[in-house]
């Protein structure tokens, strides 16, 4: 017990130096920023995750801009891939896929180094499985919503968490197929 | 030269007798009132034989028995002990029919008026059950020697005597339903329209087919026999055809017809040139009888058929009650044109099996038949008998698969070696799209195969083709030993 309060006291004492590293400055106003990010993705459809794997390294390129005091607009792509076996006919198969998303952004400053992103918008996902003898591309239009924290350790530079959520689907052979999912990651930033 | 002549004969036996057949005999009836004695002629059901006994030896009796078993020879089960009286059959007749899990048959004596009956039975042997019991007479059928069919929910059969009572019952066609109500007679056979049916009746588009043994003369019982349809109302009676004996046509017919692509086929046990009995054909309308062969007895043909005809392709088969190598009956075949006909088996060889009465029953490529007497304890035995050197059992099955965004379909196949007369080389899985012809998809070895079976996949499959299947199996020369029934997925 003793060494979980400690562990947290130390934890807590950690983030609070990190959101002192510009005691008294206001982060600047920065109007544009990029990031890349690596997140795991985990597809909202219980059979591609017993097809494909239960999560996939997803890379993420965004760019934001903030036209309005603290509400932007963002877009991004990110992309997957997957490899599958299927026992009963003893073959692989594969899947690679691509998101594009775009949408509105609104920005809550927590602190002199901290500032917290809130996203809404649209995502394309679309995919394309070689299985079976055969190739099916597909996509499908649907909605994405995310949350991100970014932490400054300088003026120009960040690291964030992020989080999101997307939906999107397509009718395929097998029915009804769900391309959206969770994704959660980190990554680095820069404003400007 | 007696001694040449005396080797040529002895050489030609072998050739002939038997010919390429390996007969198994599986089952050897005790006599006892665990099976029965003296089968008759069976049915087959997935991979079990159903079948009925006219008697048990041991005790004397002569009300019969039901039984089922595998086709391998295993699981011998008896499933019904005919009591006689008035509340059970006697002397089963003909053979047993399945439709679902019910077998429906007919006694030639018992019930009420120890005039015969009509039963059903359970599978399992569950549930006997009389449906009718013939009392004779105008109003009633009596003694039926065949086995019913069913059209729908309808039984029709006939009976050997019944219809008017007294000197002139010559038996009768009737209906009835297969929960046991409805009984009626369709007709009344009577003086020159026939007489006397022992064997059961074919349908088709609703046309009742079959024969009568004699026709009835007034004082004059010239017995020759006929073939008659009548509409499955009872309308329309006619008279096909009239057996005239002799040379040029046949006399006597105790079995069933066989109807294929309008044509009729059939067997006498008399007439022919040697009066030992034919093989006929005719056409639907009556018209086109023609003998395609007359018995002449001996080691290299048979005499008195009193069962029926099977064919499979175009090659007839059929059992005679004597003739053969021993003279104690043989299994032959014929094209149904009545060429090459030639004994495959002659019964006597094996603890004097002897004399089939019934008719052989054919399915993938093995005859499987009765002899009532005969065997180690003299009471009848049950045999198979392949029709070819490989004899393939292949089943395929449409199957779908899913990966994410596909779906596939794929054949699961799977054959098995039932029997190999000689060492096979390899096996050709053949496959035809829609109506095309067959071509080659794979070839299996021997040595790929487990316990004589191969399972494979066969990817993949339009959803909107239809898939034929079949397996050829080949020797080291080339030549083709067997070919499995084909499969439709």
């Amino acid at each position: 017990m003793k060494n979980i309060r400690k562990a947290l006291l130390a934890s807590l004492i950690l983030v609070s130096s990190f959101c002192q590293v510009c005691p008294g400055e206001e982060p600047p106003v920065r109007r544009f920023a990029v990031t890349a990010g690596a997140n795991l993705f985990r597809n909202t459809q219980a059979s591609y995750r017993q097809l494909y794997g239960q999560s996939a390294f997803m890379p993420e390129i965004k760019i934001a801009w903030s036209f309005y005091h603290d509400i932007g607009i963002w877009g991004g792509c990110s992309s997957i891939s997957g490899n599958g076996f299927i026992e009963e006919v003893n073959e692989e198969v594969q899947i690679a896929r691509f998101f594009l998303g775009f949408g509105l952004g609104y920005v809550q400053k927590l602190n002199a180094s901290m500032r917290i992103r809130a996203e809404l918008g649209l995502t394309f996902n679309s995919f394309k499985e070689e299985a079976l003898g055969a190739i099916r591309k597909g996509s499908g239009l649907g909605w994405k919503i995310g949350a991100t924290l970014d932490y400054f350790f300088s003026k120009r530079v960040f690291v964030f968490l992020t989080s999101a959520f997307s939906q999107a689907g397509d009718q395929a052979q097998t029915g009804k197929i769900e391309l959206g999912g969770f994704q959660a990651g980190t990554g680095l930033g820069f404003a400007f | 030269m007696k001694k040449i002549k005396s080797a040529a004969l002895i050489g030609f036996l072998l050739l002939v007798w038997p010919l390429r057949a390996e007969i198994r005999f599986f089952y050897e009836f005790t006599g006892s009132a665990n099976d029965g004695a003296e089968p008759n002629s069976l049915i087959l059901s997935g991979t079990t034989l159903y079948g009925m006994t006219h008697g048990i030896s041991n005790t004397g009796s002569e009300n019969g028995t039901i039984f089922k078993i595998e086709t391998d020879g295993t699981g011998f089960t008896l499933l019904h002990t005919f009591g006689g009286g008035a509340d059970d059959g006697q002397w089963p007749a003909g053979a047993l029919i399945l439709s679902g899990t019910t077998l429906y048959g007919m006694t030639m004596y018992g019930g009420d008026g120890n005039k015969g009956t009509i039963f059903k039975i359970n599978t399992d042997g569950t549930r006997f059950t009389l449906l009718h019991e013939f009392t004779g007479g105008a109003a009633d059928g009596q003694w039926p020697a065949g086995n019913v069919i069913l059209s729908g929910s309808t039984l029709f059969g006939m009976t050997m005597r019944g219809g008017h009572g007294g000197d002139m019952d010559c038996g009768t066609i009737f209906r009835i339903e297969a929960d046991g109500s409805g009984f009626s007679l369709l007709h009344k056979f009577y003086y020159e329209d026939g007489a006397y049916p022992r064997g059961s009746l074919i349908i088709s588009a609703g046309t009742l087919y079959g024969m009568t043994e004699g026709i009835a003369m007034k004082g004059n019982d010239s017995n020759c026999g006929t073939i008659f349809r009548i509409q499955a109302n009872g309308d329309g009676f006619t008279l096909l055809h009239k057996f005239t004996g002799g040379a040029s046509g046949g006399k006597g017919p105790f079995g069933d017809l066989l109807l294929f692509d309008s044509t009729l086929y059939g067997m006498t046990r008399y007439g022919g040139d040697h009066d030992l009995g034919t093989i006929f054909k005719m056409q639907i309308n009556g018209s086109g009888f023609a003998l395609l062969h007359e018995f002449a007895g001996g080691p290299a043909d048979g005499e008195t058929p009193y069962g029926s005809l099977v064919m499979s392709g175009s090659t007839l088969y059929g059992m005679t009650s004597r003739g053969g190598g021993n003279g104690l009956g043989t299994i032959f075949e014929m094209q149904n044109t009545g060429t090459n006909f030639a004994p495959m088996y002659g019964f006597g060889g094996y603890d004097g099996a002897s004399s089939p009465q019934g008719t052989p029953l054919l399915h993938n490529s093995t005859l499987y038949g009765t002899v009532g007497f005969g065997g180690s304890w003299g009471n009848g035995v049950i045999f198979s008998l392949p029709l070819s050197n490989c004899i393939l059992d292949l089943q395929a099955e449409r199957r779908e698969v899913r990966a994410f965004s596909i779906l596939g379909q794929y054949a699961h196949l799977h054959f098995q070696v039932e029997y190999a007369a000689v060492p096979v080389a390899k096996y050709w899985i053949m496959r035809r799209e829609g109506n095309g012809g067959f071509f080659l998809r794979k070839t299996i070895l021997p040595r790929e195969l487990q316990e004589e079976q191969f399972q494979l996949q066969d990817k993949y499959l339009d959803r909107d083709t239809t898939y034929t299947y079949r397996v050829e199996a080949y020797d080291t020369s080339g030549a083709l030993l067997g070919i499995s029934m084909e499969k439709t997925i």
